[in-house]
């Protein structure tokens, strides 16, 4: 098997809040490789948000360790940690979080703003990353004008604009309706087929269905951690 | 981040809020026009008086009363008249100088027939035409005799001589000044201005008539005098002179003991420099008010803009912006709107400054020249620029502190 993308051993989170101590994870250990397609699972408060944060370099662990493609997290600083999120991370969240008087295309380009690449490849990633969202015919439409579902996939657009190592979903479906929500997850499964690695956080059973393998979490713990034998796929056509 | 891109950035999201960004930018726009426009007529004010001052010549002396005996404490509001026409002789026998001329100044009614105005009468003599220099248009000058005659004469200024005879002619007319009356003999050509005061609607004549007939003084205003050499040495040898035709004992010649004062147009060019000086940091400091009250407009918009778009902040730093990167974005948003604002000052306050130019040349004084100064400009914009990143600093510092996580979840 292929070196892990993520290693992650005894992870603590505590949040100290005027002398009181709020574990939200404690001493949870996993490994996720490249091209795994994983939800992480559970209840409000099981930690799960906390997990994915930190997974994603928004947030720091107290205690433990976390290695991303090989990589030590727990000594780089505030500069690495945003150069991390730009290069190896795509975040799509629950309630998209587009710039409403930006067109499409605009807000696809906004992460390759903090890169080097010329005017030109920006313009080409981004095009290449609605491309394959399906949303070019809307490429020059402002966000506000869109459906909830073409809000989501223009936001995966955005995820995938930087060629990530990985894309964090979290509860993707979380304001869509359930048709809608099941295209989006559709697309998760059809980008996870092309290759790319996806981490979906969601407390919907339905929507972790469409993963390969299903991490449980409550109260912080991680509880179980199985593979998912019949990925949901279907009725979902482009 | 690109420089570029975070200006490209900036402006896109200045211009979305069109309207609130121009409502902001007013007060600098306002300051920066204050500026330009006050520099501008300041310049212009001073110029003109140093042009004046400039045009006397730089061998011109005068000599007048001053309240020499104070010593320290507050002036005396009296000046004693202690300049007379011994003094003026002195001077001429002194053979330092090659004209001395003075002057002597009162307002009463002037009449010719039906007319009737209160005019600036000025007692001189024949001299005053060689130190300021003037022609006669009709008739003749004032002359020794009738200086030493007490001669009951009169040479009238162009606006005056026109304002009571039309176009017959004054020459042998009678006018009556305070009662007495006085033989028109010349009229001089046109003088225009010195100092504020129209020469063209003043009369002249002899010191002698106006001291014994008219005021019943034996003082004058002041004595004017034009040096044959060294200015600074004529200074002091006059005030040499002087102190002895006073009696005044002041070996160590202090300003305070003497009871006059010397003068040249140096000393007149030194004084209107350092009141323009003054004026120009009084002018100044309300200026930098109105700049002070823009850039607080400024940071207060910034922060209300950075409490709106936390969320974009937070998206921001999710796609892998540094705390430095959202730093310089509303920096640069701050200082852009004050640039912009500086600009819009500049173009506006010159606008207003050659408009007001226009207008003083047009309808109060042809000699006023339009002064914008370049370094004003060049200080607006440098200013404008300074505010942005003073008053935008503390906003865009706010905004790059906050979490990402907390500012994603922002309502």
């Amino acid at each position: 098997m292929s070196n892990p993308l993520i290693h992650v051993q005894d992870l603590t989170k505590l949040y100290v809040n005027d002398e009181v101590t709020t574990p939200a994870l404690q001493g949870v250990s996993f490994v996720i490789h490249p091209g795994e397609f994983v939800s992480i699972m559970g209840p409000s408060g099981s930690g799960k948000s906390t997990l994915m944060h930190i997974l994603g370099f928004l947030d720091t662990f107290t205690s433990g360790s976390y290695s991303f493609n090989g990589t030590d997290v727990k000594g780089l600083g505030d500069v690495a940690l945003a150069k991390m999120r730009l290069n190896e991370v795509g975040f799509v969240f629950q309630a998209f979080n587009l710039l409403q008087k930006s067109t499409v295309l605009e807000n696809v380009l906004l992460p390759t703003t903090y890169t080097e690449h010329t005017q030109q490849e920006r313009l080409r990633l981004a095009k290449d990353a609605i491309e394959s969202v399906s949303m070019t015919h809307r490429m020059n439409h402002y966000s506000s004008q869109l459906s909830g579902g073409e809000k989501q996939r223009v936001a995966i657009a955005r995820a995938l604009v930087n060629n990530p190592s990985i894309v964090y979903a979290d509860e993707p479906t979380g304001n869509l309706d359930s048709k809608t929500g099941e295209k989006v997850l559709e697309l998760l499964a059809d980008l996870n087929d092309a290759g790319h690695t996806i981490v979906m956080v969601t407390h919907e059973a339905e929507a972790a269905e469409y993963s390969k393998r299903i991490l449980r979490f409550k109260d912080g713990f991680l509880q179980s951690d199985s593979s998912n034998g019949h990925q949901r796929r279907g009725g979902y056509s482009k | 981040m690109k420089i570029s891109d975070i200006v490209f950035t900036a402006l896109n999201s200045l211009n979305r809020t069109r309207s609130r960004s121009l409502l902001t930018i007013l007060g600098i726009v306002i300051g920066i026009g204050a500026v330009i426009v006050m520099l501008s007529i300041g310049q212009g004010a001073q110029g003109l008086i140093l042009n004046q001052v400039a045009d006397l010549g730089s061998d011109l002396i005068f000599v007048e009363p001053s309240s020499g005996e104070s010593e320290g404490g507050p002036p005396s509001p009296f000046i004693e008249q202690t300049v007379n026409l011994d003094d003026e002789i002195a001077m001429e026998r002194s053979g330092l100088f090659s004209s001395v001329s003075p002057s002597l100044y009162t307002t009463v009614p002037v009449i010719f027939q039906e007319s009737n105005s209160f005019i600036q009468v000025v007692g001189t003599d024949d001299e005053q035409t060689s130190i300021f220099p003037a022609d006669v248009a009709l008739g003749r000058n004032l002359e020794k005799e009738d200086v030493s005659g007490n001669a009951r004469v009169v040479v009238l200024g162009k606006e005056i001589a026109e304002d009571f005879f039309g176009a017959s002619d004054p020459i042998g007319q009678r006018i009556k000044i305070k009662d007495l009356s006085f033989r028109v003999v010349g009229v001089f050509d046109e003088q225009g201005t010195r100092f504020f005061q129209n020469l063209d609607k003043q009369v002249f004549i002899p010191v002698t008539t106006m001291q014994n007939d008219i005021l019943g003084v034996d003082y004058v205003n002041y004595l004017s005098a034009i040096s044959r050499s060294d200015i600074e040495t004529t200074k002091e040898d006059l005030a040499i002179l002087l102190r002895e035709t006073h009696d005044i004992e002041n070996p160590n010649g202090l300003a305070e003991k003497d009871d006059f004062l010397v003068s040249s147009q140096t000393d007149a060019t030194k004084t209107v420099g350092t009141i323009g000086n003054v004026l120009t940091i009084l002018l100044s400091s309300i200026a930098a008010i109105s700049l002070l009250v823009g850039g607080i407009g400024i940071m207060n918009i910034m922060l209300v803009s950075v409490t709106e778009r936390t969320r974009e902040i937070g998206l921001r730093k999710a796609v892998g912006a540094t705390n430095q990167e959202v730093l310089r974005q509303f920096l640069i948003e701050a200082i852009l709107l004050t640039m912009l604002g500086g600009l819009i000052g500049v173009i506006g306050g010159v606008l207003i400054s050659l408009a007001m130019g226009w207008i003083i040349q047009n309808f109060f004084l042809d000699t006023w020249s339009v002064i914008i100064p370049p370094s004003a400009i060049v200080l607006s914009v440098v200013v404008a620029t300074a505010i942005g990143l003073i008053f935008g600093y503390y906003p865009a510092k706010s905004a790059a502190k906050l979490n990402p996580i907390e500012a994603l979840r922002y309502e």
